[in-house]
């Protein structure tokens, strides 16, 4: 294996973990929020080295966003607010009866 | 309140200028448009006053009045009487009124007068008042009302210093009400004689706007104007976007064929920027032309005020179907994207009319159609003239964006018939004054819409390409194959998986493959098809033009049924999260899921059938 082969795997390789740690971000924000906020309290805790707690900081997502910010081509509002809670309404679909 | 900072909240009746006051205090650039309904949450944003001083201002819906019929109003309310989760009662309250329809937006002065919180009136669009003759005795209207009251143009810079001089000087003492406890006739009341000590008023209403409706209005020519103005979008956006289209594309192959030039051809490294990146971002990049030319007319029809005008003239044919004229606005928004639209619906009361228009708004055909429409039309459309004026191609187009307002409105009148709840809801609604659109912002608005493509483009689409061309190549072909790779790897296994559940509606597995990650946003089922195309062994510079290499490989019929899928098909998970997040509940996402997809799988099975027979 010669070494353009070499540096050729690890680019590629390096490109489609950041497309799919995108991915995951951009199609399960809740989710990949959660999995984050785990993978960085197993990282940022005593006994850690320095180096791997830094790095569980680095990591620690910020407050989740809803999705569709993320995934609308043209809504430009619709982001961080949360719901109403005080006047969530389920709205039940009813067939006549 | 703290000395250092003051949180401000902008109230008024909707379309009084709250958001574009907010834009201007703020530097924002929230979404502003000449009808009621615009924001239906709040938002926050804050500015330091010369004083150095803080100010956080929150933006909320507008509303008639405190008695909350849909659920932005309620947030208005709940934010004013200080009871909004996590949300502190705002220092000052800065209502915001119409300078030319303050016999209406006064009542609601009054309202907030009530609450017994420092309050401020801004007199908006005193530029407009002035031009109607109107005289203001502004003096005169802070004594009767009690509160400091400052002119201000927010769509002008600089339109809102006296408002910034005002809050930033000192809040202002609190007036008890002269009318704690009025009924409704008794707020009227005060409004009239406020009116009549205050304001010389030459006429009701706006000449100009008058003689125009009487023609946007009209039953008939109203109806004819409003068909020609869609019809001629629907032109303009195939007649003027060509020779840009076809410059993007070449610069898109020729930056292509530079870049990979410096790899070795057999390389996956070659592969995944020629077939990958190039083949598939190019492919949906060529489109924003198309996409600014639609949004160019949205916002000049938006920023006109005619769009509540057409609003009033399809609620009969809306009502009759199952649908509150109220729905206009969020269904036209669903053009732009289902998810504003969706969102939008808060200003509908009725919970049985808001959930009937959330169902339907993803038939609206959103903006990320237009790649896939326009693809297909142009390979398989002949560009010819129809009664030597119209574009053929435009015309498919239109007749696409129809079918996808009549299957809504057929979809709403079966909901209508299997609802209980028969009760008529009238339309009332705000006309606001015309608008001559202002060339800033609408350049400012197509800025953003670029942006907003650019970034999906460079972000989730070429995320997903990457991923899909690492299926796509993954794993090798083995030793001695005869088929080209794709057909060994995991995409193309699926693919052809897949083709058994969809070759009765004429689709290969190819389009198969391109509908998945078309799941997450449309767009990506053009990228993917570039993509897969280009893996498939085609030639580089055919696959670097995806419409002529589709229209040697697919049949008609198959390019029909693939419209029609378009036509219905949810295919965006985030419209789905939205309609959950809306409606609160699974069970309607389930329901709006299940009924586009089996639509989308009818429609195309007959479009497919049909014209196989024919052909």
């Amino acid at each position: 294996m010669s070494t353009f082969d070499i540096v050729q795997g690890v680019i590629i390789a390096l490109v489609v973990i950041a497309a799919a740690y995108v991915a995951f971000r951009k199609l399960l924000p809740k989710t990949s929020t959660r999995v984050m906020a785990r993978v960085s309290a197993s990282l940022n805790h005593e006994g850690r080295s320095a180096v791997v707690r830094s790095l569980g900081r680095r990591v620690q997502p910020a407050t989740a966003t809803g999705s569709c910010g993320d995934g609308c081509g043209s809504c430009g509002s619709c982001g961080p607010t949360p719901p109403v809670k005080t006047e969530a309404q389920p709205l039940h679909f009813k067939p006549r009866a | 309140m703290s000395a250092t900072s003051l949180r401000i909240a902008l109230v008024g009746n909707p379309n009084c200028g709250k958001t574009a006051l907010f834009n201007q205090l703020t530097g924002g650039r929230q979404k502003v448009a000449n009808y009621a309904g615009v924001t239906v949450e709040r938002k926050e944003g804050r500015f330091t006053a010369p004083s150095g001083r803080t100010l956080h201002v929150l933006d909320l819906p507008g509303a008639y009045s405190f008695d909350a019929t849909s659920p932005d109003e309620a947030i208005t309310r709940d934010v004013c009487h200080g009871r909004y989760p996590g949300e502190a009662a705002p220092d000052l309250i800065v209502c915001v009124a119409d300078a030319t329809n303050l016999r209406l937006h006064l009542r609601f002065v009054l309202e907030v007068r009530r609450l017994g919180r420092p309050v401020v009136l801004a007199l908006n669009m005193m530029d407009a008042a002035r031009r109607r003759g109107m005289v203001i005795d502004v003096a005169a209207l802070s004594r009767r009302l009690g509160v400091p009251v400052v002119e201000t143009i927010a769509i002008k810079r600089g339109g809102a210093q006296a408002l910034i001089d005002r809050v930033d000087a000192s809040i202002p003492e609190i007036v008890p009400a002269a009318v704690d406890g009025a009924s409704i006739e008794q707020l009227h009341a005060e409004v009239r004689s406020i009116l009549a000590e205050t304001v010389t008023l030459p006429r009701d209403t706006s000449a100009i706007d008058d003689a125009i409706d009487r023609w946007a209005l009209h039953p008939v020519f109203g109806l004819l104007i409003l068909a020609t103005l869609m019809f001629f979008i629907f032109q303009a956006v195939f007649s003027w976007a060509q020779p840009v289209m076809d410059g993007i594309q070449a610069g898109i192959t020729a930056l292509g064929a530079w870049v990979t030039g410096f790899l070795p051809g057999d390389s996956a490294l070659h592969s995944l920027l020629n077939d990958g990146v190039f083949a598939g971002l190019g492919a949906v990049l060529v489109f924003l032309p198309q996409i600014l030319i639609l949004f160019l007319f949205i916002l000049v029809l938006e920023e006109s005020g005619y769009l509540p005008r057409a609003a009033f003239l399809l609620d009969k044919m809306m009502f009759r179907v199952g649908l509150t004229g109220r729905a206009f606005i969020p269904l036209l928004s669903s053009f732009a994207c289902a998810i504003p639209g969706i969102m939008a619906t808060r200003s509908i009361q009725d919970p049985r009319d808001r959930l009937t228009t959330i169902l339907v708004a993803p038939l609206m055909t959103c903006s990320a159609r237009l790649p896939v429409y326009t693809l297909l039309i142009a390979a398989f459309i002949p560009d010819r003239a129809v009664w030597g004026v119209f574009n053929l191609q435009g015309v498919v187009l239109f007749i696409l964006y129809f079918a996808g307002i009549f299957s809504a409105l057929g979809v709403a009148f079966v909901m209508k018939r299997l609802r209980k709840d028969k009760s008529e809801h009238a339309l009332i609604m705000e006309l606001p004054s015309y608008r001559l659109p202002n060339v800033r912002d609408i350049a400012l608005g197509l800025w953003e819409r670029a942006m907003i493509f650019l970034k999906r483009v460079g972000g989730i689409i070429l995320a997903l390409t990457v991923l899909l061309w690492f299926l796509s190549t993954f794993p090798g072909a083995p030793a001695g194959a005869t088929q080209p790779a794709i057909d060994y790897s995991i995409a193309g296994r699926l693919g052809r998986l897949l083709e058994y559940v969809f070759a009765p509606i004429g689709f290969n597995w190819q389009i198969c493959v391109a509908l998945v990650p078309g799941l997450a946003a449309r767009e990506v089922a053009v990228a993917a098809l570039g993509t897969v195309y280009a893996m498939s062994g085609s030639d580089d510079a055919v696959a670097s033009q995806l419409g002529p290499l589709i229209s040697h490989q697919w049949s008609l019929a198959t390019a029909l049924s693939l419209l029609a899928w378009y036509v219905f098909a949810p295919q965006c998970m985030s419209t789905l999260a939205v309609i959950r997040r809306e409606t609160n509940s699974w069970r309607n996402v389930a329901i709006a899921a299940g009924y586009l997809f089996g639509l989308a799988y009818l429609a195309s099975l007959a479009t497919y059938q049909i014209a196989r027979a024919l052909s």
